[in-house]
């Protein structure tokens, strides 16, 4: 394997690194760092089109071991250099970007799965497997972390935790932050720390839900245990259109607090429902697409489909049955291949949010506006796919069919869009992101989103990361000097 | 540049994550560089002009195992392996292939198999009267990890096809089919060896073509068309095939298996290209005794150990064990007491790992067993 070559100084860090990991497991490859400087974020996606230069890792690591990924943390600190965990590399803020050179740590090694735990319903394992190699080892015992994301093939357990991700069936089993136990993480000064077993407890503040977020900005999450559940008897789905997004929003607002127990409850705006449902499911329809699924015993499912049934049949609507809820439930993944999804020359971000049912339509209003009055270029979609008691999560999308061939015109344009739209967002009682996270993106509304209570979340990051070693540059922390 | 028919592949695969926990190399390794997405990335690089084929670059390309597991995921029809070798052929093209693929390659060209073992010595592992005929039905094209590595495949079939009175032959002049020189980036160098292949091949007038290397079936049934080469009217079969129908005519008396538990590898060509997953099971079925369990990851979405060619183990050897030893422990998980192969490169890979639990066989000698 190659030794960097532009400065001595990473032949120090270099050397280090292998007295860790071995040779076999530290690269300056030129392949490697073309493959580390791209995650799933727009921008840098667009620079590498343009033929502009990314900022590259000065060098990837391959730690197999909390011990390991300590003593990569200690030669960090000691050089000061730059430390990003990467997992999947699949977020799309640009979380994972080695934005400042430096080290690159790979947790993919970490992937060992600990412990079933059949009698709690847990599983334990390091957080650099991927997730859907997790799922299937767990399905392969009856169990099921239910954790079903697009992503399940290609983002970690870690990132995952890092960012507080979701899955499709969150409205019943809940986030990756409701679905913790405890978890092992490595600070940068090396130490390596375990939160506590159990997450309902009065023995303080919940250690679990500090790191949960972090993305990477306060240490390196290596191992974590989860609840899992048995593989339901039954899963159902049933499809309606409703007239319009209101009335759509109107029957999963009801269905949740009656307090029913969907695992999926999915809404399609009227622009979505006419473009996407149409091309990915062959559904020809206007208005909102609305599908729902509960799982579980089968009478119990029964009992609360007819139930939600009951409440979708009081409102205006079309009713298009079950076959063609199960048909999305069967594509779902498949909205996200090449051949569905954006891609450039397009312009395109997901302005994810979320909301109190009585602030959530205006939410999605608000950034309708922003997009239709300032920018015309745009178009704006959005369905309501997280559902909670208390209201809805918002994945709205704008998309420029041609993003301007100027590389600095189209980032602009790009962050203007972001600032514009989410600004509103808050204003009308939403939040900068739902499952996404924060990344490179959107730090730079973080001190808007919290008012004073972001110099609370800064003075934490300073007390664990004094040196600004950890993942600098994200989250709209102090940058790295 | 050959990438360039690639363009669609390389330009979606680059932001693309949906296959990289299929990649067989990307999950043994870990590596973002070895998964279609860190090859896409690099390769429209490369297209635009806005990096070389560098060292580094180059060894990425030649560590990919062609597996092809990742076309068969995607939805979007997209062909990575088809541009990793195009890939290849500009790497050599510019002459910067690495010195490893420039020796398999003068191997092959100068003794007609990559190991560079004398061509003499091809079938030297092979006795009985009359191997070599003018005329036969069957023409046995045995290949180079056959000849070589694994002459009890050969010697098992040379006695599956006297126990079936089967008319058959030999080919003396036998050589690699030039599959190997396609996938390491040589496709003028493929092309020449195999027109002189298929023109032997032609020459022995047989009916029936049988191959236990899936290499070198899918050599013969999509190289050699793509590349105008005509064998005529001969038909091809794979081994499975051709042991498949031999019990269906009833020419091989009730079988008692000497195993007990068999489960068995699919692979990239006769299983992902061809569809040929039956053929296989219906032979193990017909063994009294054998218990043919299936693996999680089976048929189209088999495990690979580099089947591809004969020549990743040959290439990464570290990285070679690696994979044989994930498909080891796949076949273990079944508790089957024998993994059966239809490839003889995979039964070679494969024995470079230990396992204790597992007795590697080829399709044919489980059957030869039998008899």
């Amino acid at each position: 394997m190659p030794v960097p070559t532009e400065s001595y100084l990473n032949e120090f860090l270099y050397g280090e690194l292998v007295d860790v990991v071995g040779p076999e497991n530290v690269s300056a490859s030129q392949s490697d760092k073309i493959a580390y400087s791209c995650d799933y974020y727009w921008i840098p996606e667009l620079w590498l089109d343009r033929g502009r230069p990314l900022p590259e890792p000065d060098l990837v690591v391959h730690p197999r071991s909390a011990e390991e990924v300590s003593r990569v943390c200690r030669i960090a600190a000691n050089h000061k250099a730059p430390l990003t965990t990467w997992g999947g590399g699949s977020g799309s803020q640009g979380g994972a970007l080695p934005i400042h050179g430096g080290i690159l740590l790979d947790t993919k090694k970490l992937n060992r799965i600990l412990e079933i735990d059949k009698t709690s319903l847990t599983v334990t394992a390091e957080t650099g497997i991927i997730m859907q190699h997790l799922e299937w080892a767990l399905e392969r015992e009856g169990l099921a972390t239910m954790h079903e994301p697009a992503s399940i093939g290609c983002a970690t357990l870690g990132g995952f935790l890092a960012h507080r991700g979701t899955g499709v069936l969150s409205t019943k089993y809940g986030k990756i932050e409701d679905m913790i136990m405890s978890l092992e993480a490595v600070l940068p000064d090396a130490t390596i720390i375990n939160t506590l077993a159990v997450p309902r407890h009065a023995s303080g503040p919940d250690l679990n839900q500090l790191f949960l977020g972090s993305e990477g900005t306060f240490g390196v999450i290596t191992k974590a245990t989860l609840k899992v559940h048995p593989l339901p008897e039954v899963r159902r789905f049933h499809a309606f259109v409703f007239p319009d997004l209101h009335a759509g929003l109107e029957a999963g607002r009801q269905i949740m607090v009656r307090r029913l127990r969907p695992s999926v409850i999915r809404l399609y705006d009227e622009a979505e429902t006419r473009r996407l449902i149409r091309r990915v499911l062959g559904i020809d329809k206007e208005g909102a697409y609305l599908v729902f699924g509960f799982d579980g015993d089968e009478d119990l499912v029964d009992l609360e489909m007819q139930k939600a049934l009951a409440i979708c049949r009081a409102l205006p609507h079309e009713d298009l049955g079950s076959r063609l809820g199960e048909d999305w439930w069967d594509h779902r993944y498949d909205f996200f291949f090449p051949n569905h999804m954006f891609h450039l020359p397009q312009a395109f971000g997901t302005l994810d949010t979320v909301a109190t049912f009585a602030k959530i339509e205006n939410v999605y209003r608000a950034m309708k506006r922003v997009i239709e009055e300032q920018f015309p270029m745009a178009r704006y979609i959005g369905h309501f796919s997280h559902w909670y008691e208390w209201g809805c999560m918002l994945y709205a999308r704008f998309i420029i069919d041609q993003a301007p061939d100027d590389a600095h015109e189209a980032v602009q344009l790009y962050n203007r869009i972001w600032d514009a739209c989410l600004r509103a967002a808050i204003a009308e009682g939403g939040l900068l992101n739902e499952h996404h996270g924060i990344g490179l993106k959107l730090g730079r509304l973080m001190r808007e989103l919290y008012g004073p209570a972001f110099g609370l979340l800064e003075h934490i990051k300073k007390a664990i990361d004094p040196g600004n070693i950890m993942n600098p540059g994200k989250m709209g922390f102090e940058t790295f000097r | 540049m050959l990438i360039t028919d690639h363009a669609a592949t390389i330009e979606a695969c680059r932001f693309c994550f949906m296959c990289r926990h299929v990649c067989t190399l990307g999950v043994v390794s870990g590596k973002e560089s070895d998964t279609p997405r860190g090859k896409g990335l690099i390769l429209f690089k490369i297209l635009k002009g806005h990096a070389d084929y560098g060292a580094d670059l180059v060894d990425t390309l030649y560590r990919c195992c062609l597996c092809g597991l990742c076309e068969t995921w995607c939805k979007a029809g997209c062909r990575p392996p088809a541009a990793v070798v195009a890939a290849r052929a500009d790497i050599v093209a510019q002459g910067k292939a690495p010195e490893q693929v420039r020796r398999i390659k003068e191997q092959l060209v100068q003794t007609g198999n990559p190991f560079g073992l004398p061509p003499g010595e091809r079938f030297q592992a092979l006795e009985g009267p009359n191997l070599f005929r003018e005329r036969a039905e069957v023409l046995y094209y045995a290949g180079c990890d056959t000849a070589y590595r694994q002459p009890r495949i050969a010697q098992a079939l040379l006695k599956i096809f006297q126990a079936a009175d089967a008319d058959f032959t030999l080919l003396p002049g036998e050589r690699s089919t030039g599959k190997p020189l396609l996938l390491l980036g040589y496709p003028a160098e493929a092309r020449a060896m195999s027109g002189d292949l298929a023109e032997q091949i032609r020459a022995t007038r047989c009916r029936t073509l049988v191959t236990g290397c899936p290499s070198s079936f899918d050599a013969f049934t999509r190289d050699y068309p793509a590349m105008g080469l005509d064998l005529g009217r001969i038909e091809v079969l794979h081994t499975a095939q051709y042991l498949d129908r031999l019990l269906a005519e009833g020419r091989l008396a009730p079988l008692l298996s000497a195993a007990t538990s068999a489960t068995l590898l699919d692979g990239t060509y006769l299983g992902r290209t061809h569809g040929i997953f039956d053929p296989p099971r219906r032979v193990l079925g017909k063994l009294a005794g054998l218990d043919l369990r299936e693996m999680v990851w089976t048929r189209e979405l088999a495990y690979s150990a580099g089947e591809p060619g004969g020549v990743f183990h040959l290439l990464q050897p570290q990285l070679s064990r690696q994979l044989a030893a994930r498909v080891l422990d796949e076949a273990a998980n079944t508790g089957a007491g024998v993994l059966a192969t239809t490839c003889p490169a995979t039964k070679t890979a494969l024995a470079e790992v230990e396992q204790a639990s597992l007795e590697v066989l080829d399709v044919a000698e489980i059957l030869a067993r039998a008899l």
